[in-house]
């Protein structure tokens, strides 16, 4: 997510479902979509029977890739590899060099033709790692990766990282060399230090025999993906690419996706009707948790949450410092001062910061693996789950389960007494460490509250295509089961009446919290309706509803939960996220009046590069948005992502005085939410690992890196300790890479499924897939019992023998690779050992997610054995 | 903006009269043959179709067991389990290598969603004698479950092993073609919730239709191996069995899928049979006359 | 259809071996693959009671023949013959009905069985055919009784004429299951829907036969009387032995005899039907065809070996059928393109 965020501008996928139907050609990788995404599945298919060509790369061979076309088997964690492999073919080869669309494209809508500082250094001079990398700090500074002379100010707030930060006046003042010029660029990509040419140097050594050593894929096969990605671009042609938790659980996956951004901006895809980057995300409504988020590190919006490791001190600090000059979040005053006026009504006023001190700062990486350390280190007291099992979905289950031993209290609210709420009485006895901590040793008061399902309670989805979707509430939930919304309600309630009286300053941010929702029926449910009313923004204090950002301002006379779900409740009478009313077979087929989609209800985003530089489609069979000269708008299919007046001949004069905002970029920006209008092949700040994309192994690999010196992501998350520790590169002892993944009959930790009796039945039990090569050797039988093990722990379970799975060469060895579904725990109809268990918790730079996808361990035939002391031995 | 007609007719009125129209391009009337085209090289083996099935029926699950069949482990149509998806991986090639180009459309993991055939005629309705069995007004086979008194004939009779006496129920149990959504105008659950319209509801003649040139088009795109099972005149419906009402388009042989290839109407072996048993008993007699007379 | 003629299209691809599905596929004609060896057909639930029942309605519908031919010879001498058979017929058909009832799943609803007609279901043409039989068996057998008691020509006549109709249904009674087993799908019974009826019948009037000469013996009846049953059950054994082995033969070419040859259904098989019940009365009337010499515990052992025998037929093929029907690589066969 930061990575297209990074990117492009926003975190979030720049098409829907539906428009893959209008694709020549959909690579899925980094994504098991038919068998995770079945419904999306079902406009691949549809683009199939309209003529397109569907590629599935993955480890395994899965449901997916039984519909697909061309099938490259690629080693888990070496996406990188293949991905820079495309790049180096695509714009080396003979199209791309010559059909003038992709020089069109390229250089008016991305960053290619910029120049880079001249200190800047690749991956390919400096053996795996790039220029500003200081060892002692495990970080780069990025100084060197800014745009000659200036400096450019990140587009996600999401663990961004900005040049020079100790020394924030120098940062602003090179930020707003923004104001007064282009960023410096070659248009004919001669520059030795222009971006074509810095990826073309950083890229060569990824040529297709390379790609076959380090990925396993065979040549051939990756020549045939690369080929049919670039006969299906152009000004004709589009394609669409599909990825999701396979790409992001990695310590690289933000540079996977990157790595895919930068093909489609290569091949002229973004924005484009059958084109863009499809982000499947893993929930049906995890994208709306991240835009209204439940992430430690933003605030609604993606907005930058105040941190003290950063210049925050003071709001008017903070908001310099967070404000770029150009582009579209130089509005981002308007949306800081409207949420925090949506938060604390009147008590926020200029006077006072508009209350900014009452947001707390980070001190650290808050997200869930340090926090569970931190909880297991004795730091944390208390902890909230809501529809959480971390018991089963969180990495090292051994540890998160000392941790939660080590609670004093624990509020599980679940459907269902998951793993995580009955870990201190049904935990196996082997998983203590040994230790054996049975129930009377555990002191952590555990409270289990009933939580109701969807269709118990009213309120919107958002679905990855950032669709908001309203549910009515059709029936009551059973007994004492209540909404979230109803606890978090009533928790703040209780709350606010306990610190009434106080006169104490840390209890002032609750007791001014704005909290007046009207409740409704006999438990007092709170009303979803006014909460989206309120995402959506008003006037203050006359709270009329808002319809579009632009509305929103920086003196506190609106109020607003979620800039960019503004537009879904524009009047009070009209909830845009009810309206079902789609298409008819000959219209547009966007559908704009189903449900709302963030920003604006525009549904592919960027869509201003639909049209050439002159405003005009690229072609009659693409034809989506364009320039209408009579009216001076633009106008199409769907709504502009773009200002909807600019003309494509206007260009900034900076002569007249410094361009603000939007203004500084020029009719050919598709991009409004970058610094410079344009899409980033070269990320100059936002992401700590690396401007562009490198293939880096896991940090457990069987092998050593064949491409560089540098085995892993130099600034990835590690805590090794006693209790968490790490396989070295090759260790003999952990021979084969583990990929987990997950299965459509469960969903998840897989509460509610396990418990539900026509899907336990579907897959009723955890299993290991092995390759048949594999189970030869030792001697393992379909359903045979096996334990497998790594150094956090061991489990047993069944092994399905097949040849999905195959054998791969890797750098001349032979690796196995097994593979794992991590559904299962000891509770419902359908169970398994807990597969994480084995997994290790180390973080992706930017986002803390862990490497689930690729790891190693050991296997053998037999049983977990239990010592007569209820200690596992093996 | 414009929107589709049927939309501004029902979004705020509840129940839609004829909603397969909307969701399956036909309407549902008393007097015409209506059934299943089920198109494999559509079927990403997800099982919705399982599970729709067994929600709206309100059928229990059975058993909680890894068969290790790949990742069916349904196993088999019964009393208590209407659609059943089968798997079989087809990975290797000849020589033992993996597969990377694929044909287009389904190939190397065979996926298929097995259901009650509707036959015609049905070999479990010419044999039930209590009438418990019988043809709707939808050209569909349903067992009446008020009369139905547990003799278990159809379930030997049945030449695709689909129709099962449940026992602590006492009665045979099948698919139903969802008679009751039928007669309020919805397409089957099965078929409703199907993502890539694997399986496909609608009326006969136009399932043929349709399903003859989807085989030409994937003969076309090099599909060879394409073929109808249970359409009038090719597998499936032989011997007397005339259509299956669900028939499927296959890649693999019958058998592969657990199918037969030519399976019979086993009425027609009645009377030749009775003939013979009689012309027996004639035979006794005769040699019951000459045992009785004499000495 | 000569694409369902041709090895590839439409099918497309070559069988695979049968080591794929780890079955014993040795005795099979079927070479090709399964479906991890999962059977294709659902088994009937055929047990104990419904092979019961085909044992007791054989003998009321063969003794109901017999009775009648009896009865029609006029002899004096096959009066014994034509009572025994007649009270036999009812006995069997009020006892017959109680075990399909027992077997129905449902079976406070057994009268469904006469709520239609259809001709395609043997099982319907059965029912329908039970009844009437009852009924049939019911009169004979009350004129038997008030012929015997009253001593009226009036009466033994009316129990002569209605015996042929009795004789009708008896012989549909005594057969049509085996014409019911056949038309299934099941692989055992569906290849031998002729056969069945055939040896059904047979053993039908085989173990009637021997019911009758227990009765014989036990009530005294005359010489000539037992001599005449005796040759009767000699004839049928000749026969039935004949039969058998056709039908064996005919299941071996067919290469569907594997059920027949697994434990314990082989050992009842063999042992049970094929030695107690063919070669032990075979060679009891053949010495007694031979030496002359005719013995009345040696022809009740005989009777006795046959109706054990012939229940063992029953249970036999039911259970063997049912086995059948679970053997995929059977059923492939028999409905294999040709």
């Amino acid at each position: 997510m930061p990575s297209l965020g990074a990117t492009f501008g926003r975190g979030a996928a720049t098409t829907a479902q539906w428009d893959i139907a209008n694709a020549d050609c959909v690579l899925i990788m980094g994504s098991n979509m038919a068998e995770n995404h079945p419904v999306a599945f079902r406009f691949v298919m549809q683009a199939k029977e309209k003529g397109a060509t569907i590629i599935h790369a993955d480890p395994r061979f899965t449901r997916t890739s039984a519909l697909c076309d061309i099938y490259a088997p690629v080693r888990a964690g070496s996406d990188i590899a293949f991905l820079g492999g495309l790049i180096n073919y695509i714009v080396n080869s003979q199209r791309w060099q010559n059909d003038p669309f992709f020089h069109e494209y390229a250089v008016n809508y991305t960053n290619i033709a910029t120049i880079i500082e001249d200190d800047f250094k690749d991956a390919s001079e400096l053996d795996g790692l790039f220029s500003g990398w200081e060892a002692e700090k495990l970080s780069y500074n990025v100084d060197s990766w800014q745009y000659r002379g200036m400096d450019i100010p990140a587009t996600l707030a999401e663990a961004y990282v900005h040049p020079s930060t100790d020394d924030p006046d120098k940062m602003i003042e090179k930020q707003q060399q923004l104001t007064r010029r282009l960023p410096p660029s070659d248009p004919t990509l001669e520059n030795p230090k222009c971006v074509y040419q810095i990826l073309k140097r950083h890229y060569a050594p990824y040529t297709p025999e390379m790609v076959e050593r380090v990925t396993g894929c065979p040549k051939e096969t990756f020549l045939k993906v690369a080929e049919t990605l670039l006969k299906n671009a152009g000004r004709e042609r589009t394609g669409a690419w599909c990825y999701a938790v396979g790409w992001t659980h990695h310590t690289t996956g933000v540079q996977m996706i990157r790595a895919a951004a930068i093909v489609q901006c290569l091949l002229g895809n973004i924005g484009r009707p059958g084109g863009g980057i499809l982000a499947l995300r893993g929930h049906c409504s995890i994208q709306g948790s991240t835009d209204v988020p439940t992430l430690y590190n933003m605030l609604p919006g993606y907005l930058p949450q105040p941190s003290a490791m950063k210049p925050h001190k003071s709001f008017d600090r903070y908001v310099e410092v967070e404000t770029p000059p150009t582009g579209w979040w130089h509005n981002f005053p308007k949306y800081i001062i409207s949420l925090l006026r949506a938060w604390y009504g009147d008590a926020a006023s200029p006077h006072n910061e508009w209350r900014y001190q009452w947001i707390p700062k980070m001190v650290a990486d808050h997200s869930q693996e340090p926090m569970m350390l931190a909880i297991a280190d004795g730091l944390i007291r208390g902890l909230l789950l809501i529809g959480q099992n971390p018991v089963v979905g969180g990495h090292n289950s051994k540890l998160v389960r000392k941790g939660l031993a080590n609670l004093e209290w624990m509020v599980v609210r679940e459907t269902f007494e998951n793993e995580t709420a009955s870990f201190w009485y049904k935990s196996p006895e082997e998983d203590t460490n040994g230790a054996g901590a049975r129930a009377q040793d555990i002191k952590t008061e555990i409270f289990l509250l009933p939580a109701a399902l969807p269709g118990e309670k009213e309120g919107s989805f958002t679905n990855t295509q950032r669709l908001l979707q309203w549910h009515d509430k059709i029936v009551e939930p059973p007994g004492d089961c209540r909404s979230d919304l109803w606890f978090m309600f009533h928790l703040g309630k209780r709350l606010k009446q306990l610190y009434a009286d106080s006169h104490a300053p840390e209890d002032e941010p609750i007791k001014n919290l704005t909290w007046d929702y009207p409740t409704q029926g006999a438990q007092d449910e709170p009303s979803a309706d006014a909460v989206l009313k309120e995402i959506n923004g008003y006037t203050w204090p006359e709270r009329k509803q808002i319809e579009d950002f632009k509305e929103l301002k920086d003196d506190g006379s609106t109020a607003c939960g979620v800039w960019i779900y503004t537009g879904v409740y524009p009047r009070a009478d009209f909830n845009h996220a009810r309206s079902r009313k789609p298409d008819a077979p000959d219209g547009p087929g966007t559908h704009l009046d189903w449900g709302f989609a963030w920003p604006s209800n525009r549904r592919i985003m960027y869509n201003r590069a639909s049209a050439d530089a002159d405003g005009k489609p690229w072609s009659e069979r693409k034809r989506y948005m364009w320039w209408d000269a009579d009216k001076q708008q633009w106008t199409g299919k769907d709504n502009p992502d773009f200002s909807s007046s600019k003309a494509p001949s206007y260009r900034p004069d900076f002569t007249q005085g410094p361009k603000k905002g939007v203004d500084a970029h020029d009719g050919k920006s598709p991009f409004m939410m970058s610094a410079d209008g344009k899409a980033w092949i070269f990320v100059p700040s936002g992401l700590k690992d690396a401007p562009l994309p490198t293939h880096y192994e896991p940090v457990e690999s069987p092998v050593r890196n064949p491409m560089y010196r540098q085995q892993d992501n130099p600034p990835v998350k590690k805590w090794a300790r006693s209790d968490n520790v790490y396989h070295d590169v090759g260790d003999p002892q952990y021979p084969y890479v583990i990929t987990t993944y997950r299965l459509t009959e469960h969903h998840s930790g897989a509460i509610p499924t396990r418990f539900v009796p026509s899907l336990a039945e579907l897959q009723p039990e955890g299993f290991a897939e092995i390759p048949p090569e594999l189970a030869a050797e030792k001697n393992i039988a379909n359903l045979d019992w096996i334990v497998i093990s790594t150094a956090r722990g061991e489990i047993e379970s069944r092994a399905l023998v097949t040849e999905r799975l195959r054998p791969f060469e890797i750098a001349g060895r032979r690796i196995y690779q097994i593979g794992m579904p991590w559904h299962f725990g000891w509770q419902g109809y359908a169970t398994g050992d807990v597969v994480n268990v084995l997994s290790a918790i180390v973080g992706d730079p930017n986002t803390t997610i862990h490497e689930g996808k690729a790891f190693t361990c050991n296997l053998r035939k037999g049983r977990l054995q239990l010592s007569s002391q209820g200690v596992a031995q093996s | 903006m414009s929107v589709h007609p049927k939309t501004l007719e029902h979004t705020e009125s509840g129940v839609i009269p004829q909603e397969a129209e909307l969701t399956a391009g036909t309407t549902i009337e008393p007097g015409r043959s209506y059934g299943f085209f089920t198109d494999t090289t559509l079927c990403i083996g997800c099982k919705a179709c399982e599970v729709a099935c067994k929600e709206w029926n309100e059928l229990p699950a059975e058993e909680f067991k890894l068969t290790g069949h790949s990742y069916d482990n349904t196993g088999a149509l019964s009393a208590t389990t209407w659609r059943h998806v089968t798997f079989v991986e087809k990975v290797s090639e000849t020589n033992g290598a993996r597969a990377t180009n694929l044909q287009p459309f389904q190939s190397n993991w065979l996926m298929m969603s097995d259901v009650c055939k509707h036959c015609s005629p049905a070999p479990c309705l010419e044999s039930c004698p209590t009438g418990a069995l019988f043809r709707t007004e939808f050209d569909t086979v349903v067992v009446q479950q008020d009369i139905c008194n547990g003799c278990g004939y159809c379930v030997p009779a049945c030449p695709f092993g689909v129709v099962e006496l449940n026992v602590p129920d006492g009665k045979a149990h099948k698919c139903t073609l969802c008679y009751d959504r039928l007669k309020g105008g919805l397409e089957p659950a099965c078929a409703k919730a199907c993502p890539t319209d694997s399986i496909q509801f609608g009326e006969l003649s136009a399932l043929h239709d349709r399903a003859r040139k989807r085989v030409e088009s994937l003969h076309a795109q090099g599909r060879s191996d394409a073929y109808l099972y249970g359409a009038p005149d090719t597998a499936g419906a032989t011997n007397g069995i005339d259509r299956l009402n669900a028939f499927f388009l296959l890649t693999d042989r019958p058998e592969v899928y657990n199918l037969p290839p030519e399976p019979s109407l086993p009425s027609r072996r009645v009377l030749p049979s009775l003939l013979t048993g009689l012309a027996t008993m004639a035979g006794i007699a005769i040699a019951a006359i000459v045992a009785l007379v004499g000495e | 259809m000569e694409s369902l003629n041709s090895e590839r299209a439409p099918y497309g691809r070559q069988p695979k071996p049968a080591e794929r599905r780890g079955v014993d596929s040795t005795r099979s004609g079927y070479q090709g693959e399964t479906y991890y060896g999962q059977p294709v057909l659902k088994p009937s639930h055929y047990g104990q009671l419904i092979a019961s029942y085909l044992f007791i309605g054989g003998i009321a519908g063969a003794s109901q023949i017999i009775a009648t031919i009896a009865d029609w010879t006029g002899d004096r001498r096959n009066r014994f013959i034509a009572r025994a058979g007649r009270y036999l017929s009812l006995g069997g058909m009020i006892v017959a009905p109680l075990f399909l009832i027992a077997d129905l799943r449902t079976p406070e609803r057994w009268y469904n069985m006469l709520r239609i007609f259809r001709r395609t279901s043997p099982m319907s043409i059965g029912s329908w055919t039970l009844t009437a039989f009852g009924g049939l068996s019911g009169i004979t057998a009350l004129l038997q009784f008030l012929g015997d008691r009253r001593r009226r020509p009036p009466y033994r006549r009316a129990a002569r004429a209605f015996g042929l109709p009795a004789t009708g249904a008896g012989a549909i009674v005594a057969t049509y299951t085996g014409t019911l087993l056949g038309s299934t799908s099941t692989p055992l019974w569906a290849r031998a829907s002729q056969f069945l009826p055939a040896l059904f019948g047979i053993s039908a009037a085989a173990t009637s036969t021997a019911a009758l000469t227990l009765a014989a013996h036990a009530s005294g009846a005359s010489r000539i009387t037992a001599r005449r049953l005796e040759r009767l059950a000699a004839m049928i054994a000749a026969i039935e032995f004949l039969a058998s082995a056709a039908l064996d033969r005919h299941w071996e070419r067919a290469n569907l005899a594997a059920p027949l040859k697994e434990t314990p259904t082989a050992t009842a098989y063999r042992a049970g039907y094929k030695g107690l019940g063919i070669a032990v009365p075979l060679l009891i009337h053949g010495v007694s065809v031979a030496t002359g010499r005719r013995s009345r515990r040696a022809s009740m052992f005989a009777a006795a070996a046959t109706l054990i025998g012939g229940y063992f037929l029953r249970s036999v093929i039911v259970h063997a059928g049912r086995d059948s029907a679970r053997r995929p690589e059977d059923y492939f066969q028999v409905t294999a393109a040709d």
